[in-house]
């Protein structure tokens, strides 16, 4: 390797280690993180479902830093599934369900971000919990681009017939049940 | 479907309208059962679950 590839590859990291420089003698300070919960293979997590817990945490102490839920709409269907994404595109608009927190951090932390739901009463059984972890610089806000995405797998299933504790009678022998429910990507 | 923990029936629900899916279950013995109701997409390894119990007198 020349001395002059060396230098191209240390080169663009020297902005980054001045940041962490800068952060890590900095006073404390406020710092947003925008979260978003997506259904793989399908749009955002939005009001629509009852919205999402978020809750972030310190990873290393556990202390809660900053909680609330995931509210808005769903998202332009035709950008998020029939619209191929290059690389630094963002699939989002002004009105696609978020939580934007504010952690109030004195040097870098790394956090766990933890995303439960969907919260609507109809989805109780689709319920799952989603969580990730990143490091979170003092001051360095985290809402570039469609923010923190977290996936969510799974279908939302609203079993609506037979009802809760349902009960029938045999008659010639038998007894016939409907049942039906609503099918979704959460 | 169950009844007393023991599997006693499948049956592959219709796609009727949009997200909606039906079927019809037939029991033929009294007692307590449990619906248990899959959805599964091996394209996408998207997959749910949800339960209902049925009494038979």
């Amino acid at each position: 390797m020349t001395e002059g590839s060396i230098m191209r590859k240390i080169v663009p990291l020297l902005p980054v280690m001045m940041l962490f420089m800068a952060a890590h003698t900095a006073d404390a300070a406020q710092t947003k993180i925008t979260v978003r919960a997506k259904a793989v293979d399908a749009k955002f997590i939005g009001s629509k479902m009852g919205g999402i817990q978020i809750t972030i945490k310190d990873a290393e102490s556990g202390k809660v830093l900053a909680e609330g839920k995931i509210e808005g709409d769903t998202g332009d269907g035709k950008t998020i599934m029939e619209t191929p994404v290059k690389r630094g595109d963002s699939i989002v608009d002004a009105k696609t369900a978020k939580f934007d927190a504010v952690v109030d951090i004195s040097e870098p932390r790394l956090v766990t971000i933890e995303a439960a739901g969907p919260l609507g009463p109809g989805w109780k059984q689709s319920s799952e919990k989603v969580s990730t972890q990143l490091w979170v610089i003092p001051g360095k806000n985290l809402t570039g681009g469609d923010g923190i995405v977290l996936d969510f797998y799974g279908f939302a299933i609203d079993f609506t017939n037979p009802g809760d504790n349902a009960a029938v009678s045999l008659s010639g022998g038998k007894a016939e049940v409907g049942i039906k429910a609503m099918i979704a990507m959460i | 479907m169950k009844l007393n923990d023991e599997i006693v029936d499948n049956v592959v629900m219709s796609n009727t309208n949009s997200s909606i899916y039906e079927g019809k279950l037939v029991l033929k013995k009294a007692g307590k059962y449990e619906v248990v109701l899959y959805a599964y997409d091996p394209a996408t390894n998207n997959t749910g679950v949800a339960k209902k119990s049925i009494t038979v007198k």
